[in-house]
């Protein structure tokens, strides 16, 4: 009973969220036209943030975060990675077609983190940022979340799998699982603005 | 005419460690060096000296000597930095203070100069400057010797071979006749030089100026003549200052030292206003500014702000010196390790209170750079990055550089390198890379390269075991020959293997061929 209550009013306050938080001025492209058909606006909203849940590294959701944010910088070239671990190597993104020339790499201790990640999100000159986000309280992820708005650009936020039971902050999440060699297998878990997620497993090749 | 303050600290390596170890005060101790010729006695004190213990001598004589003699070995590096520290503490004597460049006739430095034009009225004279300057450094713990007078040279000369505290009048007359009965060490020669002057009877620069000038440097070098004439005023002789002079500066000095972080950050609010109006008026921008504060006891601290692009707005100004200031007031241990910090946080005012050995008493904001308000840089992205740079991306850089360093926000230089942690460099955003970027290797790289590979077991090709974890091995990709030039200083020779392991994940291994070792370099995420 208590169940389908919570469930009821779950599905009421995602039908009302898009109202409360104002229509999003603007949508790309994800490139994956599965995910595109399924979010509100047919794309992902400028001035957000995504979240990609993996298991463990080397399941492929920086790449996916690279593919995803492939049209946000058509108009914003610029972009933006907060290396918090010290380990992105710029050779691999250009690889799959990213411009070096217009990326910022920003290193910090991961205590630094989430305010930086809001700074690089707040500016209104990045296309897209990225951060392989560890454990973040929720107050840190509401500022990444107003950040966002004012920015107006995408974040990507790849975090472990242990963030499942936690809320969800972005407007879209998906959880990214190994598909064989040059290919993942995500799922919607959550988008802003749809009631439910689908029931269905997308491939992706990278 | 100039004046210029000599403090020589006799034996300073020796002075520096007593500080460090009181205990040692009154012992016989002395300090080696590791050199070509083994270890050798460097520096010694009075109490060693009784012994027998020499300079130069080996450590194993110095030590057959006496069994209660202490030794240590001589950390150059150290005693440097901390004599600069003196020199910071010293600014409050003067703006323009320097350490003596070790050179032939020293081998680590062991005096400041100061130059002091026109400082002494504000202490009420040369006599004053001199004594209160003596006595903060004895206060201090430290034997100091000082003089003042109208050369570099000669000033060196007094404080080392004169009285204890002397004052050289500015005439060229006088100061060539206070000169004369002083031996030639005070010159700043070689001991070469010395040993050449010796045997000819020629010990005091008496004995010098007596000779004919024209044939003293082909027989003694060029130092020789070049050092009589710097002492004797003849030849100029520059003061290179630790810190350059700003070319902005607001200072003020407090009654009473201050305790509250609160009322600082309030005064150097106000400070900053007061220096960006001036900036304004002078249309010009700040490129890099110091705000120093200075201690009563400690050495004077530094905050550096280096901003992207000029500004002289005094909001943008106080932000990057505000984040700046409650980072350097929250550290835990100052970088010098002499002084610990411990702040104590008031919960009801948000205000650090400060440690009464790091009381504030003065505070300055140093403009060391700066550049014309219309001679704007050029945008730090080509083609269209630069085109969409809005006005607050040069201060959002500048608030990332305040908070993180520096060295945090960079941009990124591929190299023609084909080790992976070779293959590319982080560069400082000023900085400009030299050559196109190279062209991207053909075959796959990992987005997630671990800053130093982690070694591995690997039972090739079943099982990888890292960081505690067993994987099995589901597939392998390659080996790809990975090699260094052979004209790096550590040939490396690696077989990568792209290896996905049963939960999916794919990693980048490699076996170095010299050991036959297994590392983890990276993951495809």
């Amino acid at each position: 009973m208590a169940s389908a209550v919570i469930e009821r009013l779950r599905a009421q306050i995602q039908s009302i969220g898009p109202v409360l938080l104002g229509q999003p001025q603007r949508c790309v492209s994800s490139s994956i036209p599965q995910v595109d058909e399924f979010l509100p606006h047919g794309g992902l909203s400028l001035g957000s943030f995504v979240e990609l849940l993996e298991a463990s590294p080397g399941i492929g959701g920086y790449s996916l975060a690279l593919v995803m944010a492939r049209c946000a910088i058509k108009d914003k070239p610029l972009w933006a990675v907060l290396d918090t671990e010290g380990s992105f190597s710029p050779p691999a993104a250009e690889a799959l077609g990213w411009d070096l020339r217009n990326l910022i790499v920003v290193r910090a201790q991961p205590k630094d983190g989430g305010w930086c990640f809001a700074q690089l999100l707040r500016s209104k000159d990045f296309g897209a940022c990225f951060w392989l986000a560890d454990s973040m309280d929720n107050m840190v992820f509401r500022r990444l979340q107003l950040a966002g708005e004012q920015g107006g650009g995408l974040g990507f936020c790849l975090r472990p799998f242990t963030a499942l039971r936690k809320p969800c902050w972005g407007s879209l999440r998906l959880r990214v699982q190994p598909c064989g060699t040059g290919k993942v297998r995500l799922r919607i878990l959550h988008a802003r603005g749809q009631p439910a997620a689908p029931d269905v497993e997308i491939e992706v090749a990278l | 005419m100039r004046r210029y303050l000599a403090l020589y600290f006799p034996r300073w390596p020796l002075q520096h460690l007593r500080q460090k170890l009181p205990e040692t005060q009154s012992q016989p101790i002395l300090l080696f060096q590791r050199s070509h010729r083994g270890v050798v006695v460097r520096v010694c004190s009075a109490e060693a000296n009784a012994l027998g213990v020499r300079a130069g001598m080996s450590l194993a004589d110095a030590k057959a000597l006496s069994a209660n003699l202490l030794s240590h070995e001589l950390n150059l590096a150290e005693i440097n930095l901390n004599l600069e520290e003196l020199c910071l503490w010293a600014t409050r004597f003067s703006p323009l203070t320097g350490v003596e460049p070790a050179g032939p006739h020293a081998p680590y430095p062991q005096t400041l100069l100061l130059d002091v034009t026109g400082c002494a009225q504000v202490f009420g004279g040369e006599e004053q400057l001199l004594n209160l300057a003596v006595s903060n450094f004895k206060k201090r713990g430290f034997n100091v010797r000082a003089a003042l007078a109208p050369t570099l040279g000669a000033a060196w000369a007094f404080s080392h071979f004169g009285p204890a505290r002397v004052s050289v009048p500015d005439e060229p007359e006088a100061l060539k006749t206070l000169l004369e009965p002083m031996p030639l060490a005070g010159l700043r020669l070689s001991e070469e030089v010395l040993d050449n002057l010796r045997p000819l009877g020629l010990h005091r620069i008496a004995d010098l100026l007596k000779q004919p000038r024209a044939s003293l440097p082909s027989r003694f070098g060029a130092e020789l003549l070049q050092r009589l004439d710097q002492a004797l005023g003849v030849v100029p002789e520059t003061l290179l200052p630790l810190r350059a002079e700003p070319e902005f500066r607001v200072a003020r000095a407090f009654e009473h030292p201050l305790r509250s972080s609160e009322i600082l950050f309030s005064i150097l609010q106000a400070m900053t206003e007061r220096l960006a109006h001036e900036l304004e008026h002078a249309q010009r921008g700040a490129l890099h500014l110091e705000c120093w504060l200075h201690h009563e006891i400690a050495a004077p601290a530094c905050v550096n702000i280096a901003l992207h692009r000029s500004s002289h707005s005094p909001k943008h100004l106080w932000r990057l010196l505000h984040a700046r200031l409650e980072d350097h007031f929250r550290l835990p241990l100052k970088s010098g390790g002499r002084f610990k910090r411990k702040h104590r946080q008031t919960s009801a005012t948000k205000s650090l209170v400060i440690e009464a050995e790091e009381c504030i008493e003065a505070v300055a904001l140093h403009v060391t750079a700066s550049e014309k308000s219309a001679d704007r840089q050029l945008p730090l992205f080509d083609k269209a990055g630069s085109d969409a740079q809005s006005g607050d991306f040069h201060l959002l850089l500048d608030r990332l550089a305040a908070r993180l360093g520096t060295d945090a926000v960079r941009r990124v230089h591929i190299e023609d390198e084909h080790l992976p942690e070779r293959s590319f460099k982080l560069l400082a955003l000023v900085e400009r890379a030299q050559a196109a970027p190279a062209a991207a290797a053909d075959a796959p790289r990992p987005l997630r390269l671990l800053p130093r590979p982690l070694p591995a077991e690997v039972e090739f090709p079943r099982t990888l075991t890292w960081e505690g974890q067993q994987h099995s091995i589901r597939n392998v990709a390659g080996p790809e020959r990975i090699e260094s030039g052979w004209w790096r200083e550590c040939d490396q020779r690696r077989d990568y293997y792209i290896v996905e392991v049963e939960s999916g994940a794919r990693y980048w291994l490699f076996e170095n061929l010299a050991d036959q070792r297994w590392f983890v370099h990276g993951s495809f995420d």
